[in-house]
């Protein structure tokens, strides 16, 4: 089972360099994956591992100075992106593209209506009257189930509470028919009751619309719950690509199978102690020169500690691995 | 993005002095105030600038060997009175600057920590108080009262300036007593004097280091007013001295001693401004932090 | 044996000030009569979302809040009556570790001199039994003696978590607080910083109140589980109990909406309606009422009291219409 079609998205060998006071550092180096068109594909990593870089990068928004692309190349439907200037980007955001952040207070205007900031891009990307901007704008505050829209439109910010910000977001994220959402922990500041919510929103207005998705998180289990496929990043490399099934089902490398097994889920019976990953994190700019999981696998020999693995992918699953679980069903090599 | 594991032993000063260092204009200008410094120091020190009183020359001399900048209305020399006055400048800047950021700091930490209480409502109402009466209306009337004594005008200054200091540092510590590890403190059953003056003030460092630079340039351009006004320094002489005495000479068509003083002050003034400016930025706890 | 900890009806109410003159215009009921027992060397996990109370349950315990009335006994101390200088005193009993690796630990300050300061305040030990007391520490948390003379801006947000844990543990305390202690860490490094605070709870005998709003994590580390919602527990149980049979609808809900790292879980959960109403408008009666997919009229009207599930042990208790 091969995934068909040209993909919407296609990122290749893409590195983001940044300068610090002790040299530049590779935030991601090398990333590559495709998102085909109505997926959602989930990057998941721990704090550091570049998974939010390389959502900003898509988007153009990686801070320069002290940010560059270093590399690589992002198409977007055959177009290239990398290089684009700032002028033709503005055209793409919101339009093409759009992003929700992790903070909907800080992500929204606090002293604009939320009438204001939604009518505000339709305008500009659409070409609508205000009238019709409003007429849009509250259908889409309907569609994200805010209650009386009509009269909420005309509220601050600070006069709704968390998940409603959140909803707005999206509503404002959608408003212009984007082929792209990137979504950056969407639900990670949210209660989880909340975070349920926004996230079966989320999931359902993708399948309605036929938005693709790059869900960006530190939480597998969002991922099980909203991701066709996900991409796993360690220190700036993706390290796994898989359908969320297998990826859970039948973890390839080491340091997918620790995350599965370590993240604390309810259990029928308590252990007497968790699964963890030894160690901690490289530090990006003192990497190790083979494999940068090495020091805290329990797999690692010589090879892994001199030698870095490339990703190889093999029946729709892509490892970086010189040792992966096998599994029966696919032929291995 | 990335966070900064670096396994060196830095302090966080460590760190602002390494940012410091790359800012160009920072460091010449932070050169150009230590050549001041030099000067105040030679001044006091009795090395040079001794002669700023002796009337030896002709009235309005022009400049030559034997008076590098000329001479004045009654003869003195010019360049030896404006280095002197870098003395002056210098004694003034730092004891405004040094009471009054101690001033500030200590009871913009205390309302601070004990913000909504009494002590703050008190310490505001001081303040307030203080900032409502015009500067040279204050100056003037201790002056008057405290007559005949040559600190009234650093009293006057130090008695104004502590306020600014004390509000930005008030604010800062209702920020910081929010903070877990002070919480932390009270939860170990610290002390409040040690939470105040050792876990909280030590983070106000930065701010206090600015304003007190920023102060200083407040205090000398003061004292340039002031003693153009007849208020401020009443022994010894100064860049305003000069600049008042000067009043007839312009009149007459000799700038020497006009020119000499303002540009002394100027360029001491603009490097301390650019100083202030490279430290704050140095210093910005969300930048070095990270 | 008695309880070492017994919080009886603790309340803590905030002034809420508005208008002219800062009147007080209303009051903030952050905390609104919980009650509760926690056993000698056993921990009790406290869950709940946010704005529900229970940070400020954990440190009204503590009296780092004051509390507004209710009581709280440590060990057969009276901690809520105790005047200033007992209470500092009695805090060498309690400690705390908090949620935010970057903000617990004061910046300016070696980690050696973080260490050293609880018990050079209450004067425990010589200089240098305190330095061996703080590497012994420093050992049981992970981390070696090279860390003595640097600052916590050169460490990682999990170090500085077990150098946190390590602070703690300075004074010997038989009570500590854990607010959060692996929320902001990483899935890897928060396994490992759990494992660590259930050793010390096995090894040193330290009971803790483990305050979460991660229900997984939770019932990892805990002996029974108390659920807060609008400044009051609802529910209460042994935590194998609680997670195979929770009553409260209200738990239910949590436990339903908790994502599970599997994909063929896929959306078997009770969706609440609604989100938390505000703590400074309650709804009247049941407070769960306005989210509850069980209302009753009853629930609109009337405060629930607490209905036995199981006596006997540690019990199981509800503060539900339905039982």
């Amino acid at each position: 089972m091969t995934r068909s079609g040209e993909p919407l998205l296609r990122v290749r060998e893409l590195a983001v360099e940044f300068s610090t006071e002790r040299g530049p550092v590779r935030a991601i180096d090398g990333v590559s994956f495709d998102v085909l068109p109505g997926e959602t594909l989930g990057v998941v990593g721990e704090s550091g591992c570049g998974k939010s870089v390389t959502a900003l990068s898509i988007l153009g928004l990686i801070p320069s100075p002290p940010g560059r692309i270093a590399g690589g190349s992002i198409r977007l439907q055959g177009r290239e992106l990398v290089g684009l200037p700032e002028r033709d980007y503005r055209h793409l955001r919101g339009k093409e593209v759009s992003m929700i952040f992790q903070e909907p207070m800080t992500a929204l205007n606090p002293v604009l209506t939320v009438a204001t900031q939604m009518t505000d891009v339709l305008m500009r990307h659409q070409g609508m009257s205000r009238r019709q901007a409003r007429r849009r704008a509250i259908e889409m505050l309907e569609l994200v189930e805010i209650p009386s829209p009509e009269k909420r439109i005309d509220d601050y910010p600070h006069q709704m509470s968390g998940g409603m910000r959140q909803r707005v977001m999206i509503a404002m994220a959608l408003s212009c028919n984007p082929r792209l959402l990137l979504a950056d922990e969407p639900t990670t500041a949210l209660d989880v009751t909340t975070q349920a919510q926004v996230l079966e929103e989320m999931v359902r207005l993708q399948q309605k619309l036929g938005t693709s998705v790059v869900l960006v998180t530190h939480d597998l289990g969002v991922v099980a719950e909203s991701c066709h496929r996900a991409v796993v990043m360690y220190a700036g490399r993706i390290v796994e690509e898989a359908p969320v099934e297998e990826l859970f089902e039948h973890p390839r490398h080491p340091y997918t199978e620790g995350l599965l097994q370590s993240i604390p889920r309810i259990r029928e019976e308590k252990l007497p102690e968790l699964p963890t990953i030894p160690g901690s994190v490289p530090d990006l700019l003192e990497l190790p020169p083979g494999c940068r999981f090495a020091d805290r696998c329990y797999k690692a020999d010589d090879r892994c500690r001199q030698q870095e693995p490339e990703l190889e992918l093999r029946c729709d699953i892509a490892v970086a691995c010189f040792h992966p679980n096998r599994y029966a069903g696919c032929p291995e090599s | 993005m990335t966070r900064d594991r670096s396994s060196e032993r830095t302090s966080l000063w460590a760190k602002a002095w390494y940012k410091f260092r790359r800012d160009r204009i920072g460091v010449v200008s932070l050169g150009v105030v230590a050549l001041y410094f030099i000067v105040a120091l030679g001044v006091w020190l009795g090395l040079w600038g001794q002669g700023w009183s002796q009337v030896d020359g002709p009235m309005w001399a022009p400049p030559g060997p034997d008076h590098w900048l000329g001479t004045n209305i009654i003869g003195q020399d010019i360049f030896e009175r404006a280095i002197y006055s870098t003395k002056t400048a210098f004694e003034v800047g730092l004891v405004v600057a040094v009471l009054s950021t101690l001033l500030g700091g200590f009871f913009g930490a205390l309302a601070g920590y004990f913000s909504n209480s009494w002590v703050d409502e008190l310490i505001l109402w001081l303040m307030g108080v203080l900032d409502a009466i015009p500067f040279y209306l204050f100056v003037a009337a201790l002056a008057y009262a405290l007559q005949g004594y040559p600190y009234a005008m650093h009293i006057a200054m130090i008695a104004t300036f502590w306020t600014t200091t004390a509000r930005l540092v008030r604010g800062e510590v209702i920020k910081l007593k929010n903070f877990e590890f002070v919480e932390a403190a009270r939860a170990i059953g610290l002390p409040r004097r040690l939470i105040i003056f050792r876990h909280i003030t030590p983070n106000t460092f930065h701010i206090l280091l600015v304003q007190a630079t920023i102060v200083f340039v407040g205090a000398i351009k003061s004292e340039v007013i002031l003693s153009f006004l007849g208020l401020g320094v009443t022994d010894g002489v100064s860049w305003g001295l000069m600049i008042a005495e000067s009043t007839q000479e312009v009149q007459a068509g000799h700038f020497s001693n006009f020119i000499t003083a303002s540009l002394f002050l100027f360029f001491l003034v603009m490097a301390f401004n650019m100083f202030a400016d490279a430290l704050q930025d140095a210093l910005d706890p969300k930048k070095v932090a990270a | 044996m008695k309880p070492l900890l017994q919080v009886r009806n603790l309340r803590k109410h905030f002034p809420v000030r508005g208008g002219f003159f800062r009147r007080v215009t209303g009051w903030l009921k952050a905390v609104d009569g919980v009650s509760f027992d926690l056993p000698r060397g056993q921990t009790f996990g406290l869950v709940g979302e946010s704005g529900c109370g229970k940070s400020t349950l954990g440190r009204a315990i503590l009296r780092l809040h004051e509390p507004t009335g209710g009581r709280v006994l440590l060990d057969g101390t009276d901690i809520t009556a105790l005047e200033r200088r007992a209470l500092t005193r009695q805090r060498r009993h309690m400690q705390i570790i908090f949620q935010d690796p970057y903000a617990s630990l004061s910046p300016r300050r070696t980690i050696l001199q973080t260490l050293l300061e609880p018990m050079e305040v209450h004067r425990l030990g010589t200089p240098e039994s305190r330095r061996e007391k703080v590497l012994e520490l420093l050992h049981i948390v992970g981390l070696g003696p090279e860390v003595l003379h640097r600052y916590p801006h050169e460490f990682s947000g999990g170090q500085r978590q077990r150098i946190g844990i390590a602070r703690a543990l300075t004074l010997d305390p038989k009570f500590i607080v854990a607010d959060e202690a692996v929320s902001a860490l990483d899935v890897s490094v928060q396994s490992q910083v759990l494992n660590l605070i259930a050793r010390l709870q096995r090894e040193l005998g330290i009971s803790f109140l483990f305050i979460s709003h991660d229900l997984a994590v939770v019932q990892h580390i805990s002996d029974q589980v108390g659920v807060m919602y609008l400044g009051r527990l609802v529910e209460t149980a042994p935590t194998d109990e609680l997670y195979r049979d929770p009553r409260h609808p209200y738990t239910r809900a949590l436990l339903s909406a908790i994502p599970v790292p599997d994909p063929k879980w896929r959306s078997r959960r009770i969706l609440l309606q609604g989100e938390i109403p505000s703590p400074l408008h309650p709804p009247p009666g049941c407070p769960f009422h306005t989210r509850c997919p069980e209302a009753m009229p009853v629930c609109r009207r009337e405060m629930p009291d607490w209905r036995p599930i199981k006596e006997g042990g540690i019990p199981h208790r509800v503060a539900c219409h339905l039982y």
